[in-house]
């Protein structure tokens, strides 16, 4: 619980962006499509717990970026759909250039070590 | 903005619980369904799959109570629980709950009560707008080494407004009394005669009508007055009408030229029932020796205190160039002038109550941390199983919190009971017609002074609990015994200091007031009769009538039978006179500043010494023969013979009023008085001239008449007023009451203040037994084992006895210490009270500190008892 609790804020702005950038490329989809989405897209090099997803969908919601409503999936089944907002995609637009500027530093600094 | 929409919606999760559990509970099963599925199609075995699929999910219950922390307001609910969880605590334990806010409520109302009286005497703001712009301007001036200031001369005020550019207005007042004619016979009310620019200064504008102007107090034309809110009320029942009406005041007409509103009160906290324009006299208009003017002055908007004061430096440097040897302007906001002597008692007895809260608090922190150090494997388990040492304080200190807002609340309830108590006690010194209610700010610092209780019964045991030691007391059956005696140890060291100080306090009082009865005031009161006598200027305009009518009364009074002798002065004894006047030592230049001669400055007849038994020291007191114009004597106190005649005998020796005298006007010093407490019964003797009424001619319309009776005074009471109707049916007697009277009237502060303090220290002193037992009873539980086996290892019972009250005694004495220090500065802050005991008081400290050892002792005696009925065998047994 509390090493859940202590997770990195860089952990979770990069969750957040992962998710944001999901549903920006597959429309709406539900939690578990997110969640596996980003398995495969990072090649499974993304060691996390599925169920982390959850606390920050939720967060993502209440802070207006995405929304959410009751659909029926694939199969039949009743599941909750996420899909981004006009703000999200601002709020997608800004952080991806701070990610690049950030790595543009990042590089500069090691590269320059050489 | 962003953060406020996630709150409330955060807010609004609260509410919704239940359904968004179910709806959490069916997407977490969608997930976990998928994945199953998906692993299934990838060749897995179904129960394989379900465990898998949990597996990369995480903890499904951990998962869920982070986004419920998440999604609601964790804290408030938390804090709801424990809140609960508390009250059913208390419930449990009726006796110990009730105890606990009872004494809370104690100390939580008495602290609101006096806040209240605070708020109402000194706090509350004067009844005029912008009041911080109003001053007090005196004379003032180094005298004698001391700074000292006091009435100011007419013609000196007339400069002052001249020359000044401070002020916006600045006009003087004199406090009086009037007779007022009504329906059935003359009644004395308050008056304060003002000048109009006095009641410009304070800038509140008639309720009706309207305010003076400069024709009212030229002298010989239509005389008017202005009523009070009470007064209008009273007397003409509110009626609309009354501007215009005439009233009989003094025996002149006198017309209604306005009505103040209600809330107007001037002096201010001590309102007359009407004010009269000031009258000057000729004496007014010349002699810049005679202060007897009280003056009040607005400030310029934008011109601060310090500002003023330097331009009254200026003015005074201009005026000392032209008059030497004048005083200097003193200016003294109203607001702090006014509420000094009140501010003072309700200093002192927010101290008092204040400690008696302490003590509360202290017992009931024990009586928390007792019950709490007998949970404490709960709170040990509740730590294994991860609980945050946050969370375990929460607990204590929502008990604590509960305990607080519960004794807050029947504090505040008996608040108002305990406000009526004290107003009504005798001797109060508060100024009456004050409105003492429970404010806005009342409430408030009831709720406040409940928090810091709160926070301070439960913090200490809180804090100590949920500590990482606590685990490992865990193993032990019993805590380790010193950890526990020290901190109870404290807890006596606090109560014993608390009580300390307030008993000393009281008992410096006590002895006060002990000190106070005997103390020589230079004249003998007993069988005294004093009253007042005031007549009405329409018939007696002038000096000589004045001055004939005293003459008949003095002979008629004498002659009364059981007489034994008649005096007569301006004020009583011990009631200082504001007047004083500038003189001149004949053969003395007079140019040394600061040493200007002034003096008290009293008009008598021949028999005054002699009813007032004064002993004349040196020379003798006038003859009957001497009281007369142009006789030209004067008696001197010894003070003054000390401070202007140093190391001779001025017997013989002339001085004459004022700093520039006639060569005609010199009087000689036939004799010196001894010295009198005429500043108050605290105060120090004051140089003062007596002179024969006869042979000042400025004109006192009222007099106090001192009658010394062989018999019981009061009995002679009623031949007094029949003679003195006789000789002016239409003037009332006022005042009458014995010197006794009088004299314990001016000690009602010192007496107020000892009542309260006594009764608070015999409290303190309660709560210091009921704290003391508690933690004696609390130890020898604790070390129940420890007795056992001193017992069995050959104790006898002496040592048992010493085992159990060393600590004590100890930790009492150490307290006991640490009261009398305080003690000290408890009667700084008395000092005006405490007369004529000094900071540290031997037979008052060690009286506390006997009197508080004992009190400990007895609290310890059951404790004790206890312990030495230990049974070695059974407590080895007892886990």
């Amino acid at each position: 619980m509390s090493a859940n609790d202590g997770r990195s804020e860089v952990l979770q702005g990069t969750l957040d962006l992962l998710v944001l950038k999901t549903l920006e490329t597959m429309g709406p989809m539900h939690g578990w499509g997110i969640a596996r989405r980003i398995e495969q897209v990072s090649d499974n090099l993304l060691e996390m717990n599925q169920g982390t997803i959850y606390p920050a969908l939720l967060r993502l919601e209440q802070a207006g970026w995405i929304r959410s409503e009751w659909g029926v999936s694939e199969n039949n089944r009743r599941a909750r759909f996420y899909a981004l907002t006009p703000s999200g995609r601002r709020r997608l637009r800004a952080e991806e250039k701070n990610w690049d500027r950030m790595s543009a530093m990042i590089t500069r600094v090691l590269r320059s070590e050489v | 903005m962003h953060r406020l929409r996630i709150l409330l919606k955060r807010i609004r999760a609260l509410f919704q619980d239940d359904r968004l559990d179910a709806a959490l509970d069916e997407e977490l099963r969608f997930h976990l369904e998928m994945e199953t599925e998906r692993l299934v199609r990838g060749g897995m075995t179904p129960d394989a799959a379900r465990l898998q699929a949990r597996r990369s999910f995480g903890g499904v219950e951990q998962v869920k109570e982070i986004y419920r922390d998440r999604r609601g307001l964790p804290a408030v609910v938390t804090f709801a629980r424990d809140l609960a969880h508390a009250v059913r605590t208390l419930r449990r334990h009726p006796g110990y709950t009730a105890a606990a806010v009872l004494s809370l409520a104690l100390g939580i109302g008495a602290n609101t009560a006096v806040f209240s009286l605070l708020d109402a005497f000194v706090l509350e703001p004067l009844p005029y707008p912008e009041p911080e712009q109003l001053v007090r301007v005196f004379e003032a001036g180094r005298f004698g080494g001391r700074f000292t200031w006091g009435a100011v001369a007419a013609p000196v005020l007339r400069d002052w407004r001249e020359r000044s550019r401070a002020f916006t207005a600045i006009g003087a007042f004199v406090p009086g009394s009037v007779n007022l004619r009504g329906g059935d016979g003359a009644v004395r009310v308050a008056a304060t005669f003002v000048e109009p620019e006095v009641f410009q200064a304070l800038g509140v504008p008639p309720l009706q009508g309207r305010l003076f102007l400069p024709e009212n107090t030229k002298p010989g034309l239509e005389r008017v007055v202005i009523l009070s809110h009470a007064l209008w009320q009273d007397r003409f029942g509110g009626r609309q009408d009354v501007i215009g009406q005439t009233i009989r005041i003094d025996a002149w007409d006198h017309t209604i030229i306005g009505v103040m509103p209600a809330r107007f009160e001037f002096p201010p906290r001590a309102g007359a029932d009407l004010w009269l324009p000031n009258l000057m006299t000729t004496w007014d208009f010349t002699d810049r020796g005679l202060h007897r003017l009280s003056v009040l002055a607005r400030l310029k908007p934008g011109v601060s205190l310090a500002a003023a004061r330097d331009d009254m430096a200026g003015v005074s440097r201009e005026l000392e160039a032209m008059h030497p040897n004048s005083r200097v302007a003193w200016l003294m906001p109203l607001h702090g002038d006014t509420v000094r002597r009140t501010a003072l008692v309700l200093v002192v007895l927010a101290a008092t109550v204040g400690f008696v809260l302490l003590l509360a608090c202290a017992n009931v922190a024990h009586m928390v941390l007792a019950r709490a150090l007998a949970r404490r494997h709960e709170f040990a388990v509740r730590l294994a199983l991860g609980a945050s040492r946050w969370r375990i304080m929460r607990l204590l200190l929502a008990e604590g919190f509960l305990l607080a807002l519960a004794g807050g609340l029947v504090g505040l309830a008996s608040c108002r009971w305990v406000l009526d108590a004290l107003l009504s006690l005798p001797a109060n010194p508060l100024p009456a017609g004050v409105a003492v209610s429970i404010s806005w700010p009342v409430l408030g610092y009831c709720a406040l002074g409940s928090a810091l209780t709160a926070l301070g019964i439960s913090l200490v045991p809180a804090w100590r609990l949920s500590g990482q030691k606590l685990q490992a007391d865990l193993a032990e059956a019993v805590p380790s015994a010193r950890s526990r005696a020290r901190h109870g140890n404290r807890l006596i060291t606090i109560e014993v200091a608390l009580s300390v100080a307030l008993v000393i306090g009281a008992g410096m009082l006590v002895r006060s007031l002990r000190a106070l009865a005997d103390l020589d005031l230079g004249f003998r009161p007993e069988n005294v009769l004093t009253m007042r006598v005031s007549l009405p200027p329409g018939r007696y305009p002038d000096v000589p009538r004045l001055h004939a009518f005293y003459d008949r009364l003095l002979e008629r009074l004498a002659g009364l039978a059981g007489v034994e002798a008649v005096g007569l002065n301006n004020l009583l004894p011990i009631q200082m006179t504001y007047t004083n006047m500038d003189f001149t030592v004949e053969g003395l230049p007079n140019d040394r500043p600061g040493y200007e001669p002034f003096a008290e400055h009293r008009t008598v007849n021949h028999d005054f010494f002699r009813a007032m038994r004064i002993p004349i020291i040196s020379g003798r007191g006038f003859t009957a023969e001497e009281n007369r114009a142009g006789s030209g004597v004067i008696v001197v106190s010894k003070r003054a013979a000390d401070m202007y005649w140093p190391g001779q005998d001025p017997v013989g020796r002339r001085m004459a009023y004022g700093t520039q005298p006639k060569p005609d006007r010199w009087l000689t010093i036939i004799g010196v008085a001894g010295d009198i407490k005429s500043a108050g019964v605290g105060q120090p003797p004051q140089a003062i001239l007596y002179a024969p009424y006869r042979d000042f001619d400025f004109p006192i319309q009222s007099v106090s008449i001192i009658v010394r009776t062989t018999a019981a005074p009061a009995s002679a009471a009623d031949a007094i007023r029949r003679a003195v109707r006789e000789l002016e049916p239409d003037l009332a007697l006022y005042w009458i009451s014995t010197m006794e009277q009088v004299i314990s009237q001016s000690t009602a502060g010192t007496r107020f203040l000892t009542v309260l303090l006594a009764s608070f220290s015999i409290l303190a002193v309660a709560l210091a037994i009921v704290g003391v037992y508690g933690v004696m009873s609390y130890v020898v539980g604790q070390r129940h084992r420890e007795i056992g086996v001193r017992v069995a290892m050959g104790a006898s019972r002496r040592d048992v006895l010493r085992f159990v009250l060393g600590h004590m005694m100890r930790q009492a004495l150490i307290g006991i210490a640490i009261g009398i220090v305080s003690s000290i500065s408890l009667r700084q802050m008395m000092r005006p009270y405490v007369i004529g005991i000094g900071p540290v008081d031997i037979p008052s400290q060690a009286g506390a500190a006997a009197v508080i050892l004992l009190a400990a002792l007895a609290a310890s005696a059951v404790p004790a008892y206890r312990a030495l009925r230990v049974d070695p065998i059974e407590a080895l047994r007892h886990e």
